[in-house]
Formats: structure tokens, sequence, C-alpha cells
């Protein structure tokens, strides 16, 4: 439960952070933005839209340091027998 | 807590006072305290029970994931989520062996969210909420289905069980078919199910969702949703109580995984 340790990302498969009610999530392949989030005219609003800048510009870095494919190859999924039978 | 409960037991089944196996290590999450009980044998093979503070676990070293995941959802715990901040990390469970857990690599580049049995957005406390990002509590699921309709069906439980007190909640995967897609280790659930059911009303209902991108779900009754996932998940329950469905409001989509 390590708390405030900087967010890399596509570093790992772990790391979560929420913004407002934006969740933000790591892996390898993808940052994943879900929920959503007022950037509210006041205090609040202004240190979680600094928070989603660091954010975002942590992420343009890293890709544009990177070689990128145009896009993601299709995930690896293996199909196999029903191990717990088919009742149907 | 599970440990304490575990030796409690362990005390009780000493002095002979109490019989119940079936009761398991972490009653305390289950409707009468009764453990749901699976049907299919090959189901049962190398299940693994996990008690957390707020939820508890029936883990499957075959599909990798939960078979469900148990709380007793009050009013009181949720206010207390409600202002939780959620800095958090997805961990493997330590506690099974390696032959049996699901790993962080499992899931990567796999397209699948780690989808949450016992919700985050349940928990009330930093503890519980960590507790809550154990692999052992995950699915594979469908990102568009977790942060839709999904959320929806969450947001709709927290707040039933705002509204009535307190719930009993059953979540889970089910396997069904001649064939499973698998990620890495991992099996990946065709269906979902929720299961909620008021102490208050004695009356339960079952949200069940297939796992890909949809807004459809449909509402069972208990003894419905038992005959297809074939496990007896309200032990405690006579079959008529089984049949009566809870009233429960419409799920509203697209609601935030922030809230999760």
């Amino acid at each position: 439960m390590k708390q405030h340790t900087p967010f890399q990302p596509y570093a790992n498969e772990s790391d979560v952070r929420n913004i407002g009610h934006l969740c933000i999530e790591n892996r390898l392949d993808r940052i994943t933005l879900s929920g959503d989030l007022d950037l509210t005219a006041d205090r609040q609003g202004l240190a979680d839209a600094r928070a989603l800048q660091q954010l975002l510009n942590a992420v343009v870095a890293v890709l544009e340091g990177q070689s990128l494919p145009p896009r993601l190859p299709p995930a690896k999924t293996t199909t196999v027998a029903n191990p717990f039978g088919d009742p149907a | 807590m599970g440990l304490i409960q575990r030796s409690m037991l362990a005390v009780l089944l000493a002095a002979g006072v109490c019989a119940n196996v079936a009761a398991g290590n972490c009653p305390l999450h289950y409707v009468d305290g009764r453990m749901p009980e699976i049907q299919n044998p090959r189901m049962q093979a190398a299940t693994t029970e996990l008690c957390y503070d707020v939820f508890g676990v029936m883990h499957s070293g075959i599909t990798r994931t939960p078979l469900w995941s148990a709380e007793h959802l009050t009013a009181d715990q949720l206010e207390s989520a409600k202002t939780l901040s959620r800095e958090n990390s997805f961990h493997p469970e330590t506690r099974l062996p390696a032959s049996a857990r699901a790993e962080l690599s499992d899931y990567a580049r796999s397209g699948y969210d780690r989808g949450h049995m016992a919700p985050n957005g349940d928990m009330p406390d930093r503890n519980s909420q960590h507790q809550s990002f154990t692999l052992a509590n995950m699915v594979p699921q469908d990102g568009e289905n977790n942060r839709h309709l999904w959320a929806g069906i969450e947001a709709v439980v927290r707040k039933q069980a705002g509204k009535e007190g307190e719930l009993y909640v059953l979540t889970g995967p089910a396997f069904l078919g001649s064939d499973l897609r698998k990620v890495g280790n991992v099996l990946v659930p065709t269906h979902l199910y929720k299961v909620v059911y008021s102490p208050r009303q004695r009356a339960g209902a079952a949200f069940f969702v297939e796992n890909r991108a949809t807004s459809d779900y449909q509402l069972l009754s208990i003894a419905q949703l038992e005959a297809r996932i074939g496990i007896n998940l309200l032990p405690s329950l006579s079959t008529e109580q089984k049949e009566t469905v809870l009233r429960l409001p419409n799920v509203k989509l697209g609601k935030s995984k922030g809230r999760k």
C-alpha cells in the first residue's frame, strides 16, 4: 500500500490513481481512464487539472520516446474446453 | 479478522459446539453465516476460502478467479466508503500457492479489465480497499461492460443497501458453454452475476450479464441463478424465499468507474 509513489505510465500492471471520480489504471500496453471528472473553477479544480496535466505529460513523454506501431496487435487469448463441463 | 474467525471456529469445533463445517471461515459475510455450497464436483476441486476484513472469497485454482465474493454491506460502511481517496495497486494473492493464483502478467496485454467482484467502491477503509485489489477478487472482464453496465449495477446495489440499511451481496463469474477463453493461466468468464439479499424484506434477486460490451442485463430470482451456475448460493433460504424476487431500481448506465 505505497502512497505518493510517482505514477510511471506503462511501467507496471498494478498502479491505480484517482483524480476526482476519474480512475487511472496503469497497464503495460495502455493507460485506462474511466469515470468522470468536473474541473471546477475553484482550488480543487485547479489541483485536479494539474494532476491530470502531469499525468498526460508523463504519458506523452513515454510514448514519444518509443517507436510505436500504428495500432496494438490483437490480444492473445486461447480457447480451452470448459473444465467444469457444460451443464446446458 | 479472518484469522480470529478461524480460530474461534476451531475452538467451537474442538468443543463440539458447532458441527456445521459449511459455515466456512468467514461466516460474517454470509446470510445466516452459511457459506454457499458448490454442487458441481469439478468446480469444487482446488478451491480455497479466503477471508478479508469486509468480504470473503471462494477462490478456484482451476479458473484462477473467485467463484464468488461475499459481502455484508451496511449503510454505515458505505458512508465511510464515500470519502476515501483511491490510490491503490492490483496485486497477486500471496496466500495462494503460485500454482493456483493469477499473476499480474496473466492479465497483461490481454485486452481485459481486472474486474472487481467485491467492488472497491464498497470498501470502508484503506486496509479493506487495498484487500479488494487482490487478484483473488478479480476476473477478466470486458472493459466496456466493467466501466458502464457493471459500474451501474454496483451503484444500484450501494443505493439499495443505503435505503435498506443492510444487504448481503454475492458477486461472481459464471463459466458456461463447452469452450472458454483463457488469458495467460486465467479463464475468462462467459457471464457475471451479482446477488443481493435483503434481510429486512427476506427476499433477494440476481443481476446476470454476459461478459461482453453490452447494456443488457437480466434480473433473475435466486433460484433461477442457482440453477444456471450450479451453486447453492443461499443455503439457509427456503425454495419459496428463493423464488421471491426483490424489487430493485433500474440500472443507469455509464456512471463513473471512479465510484466503483
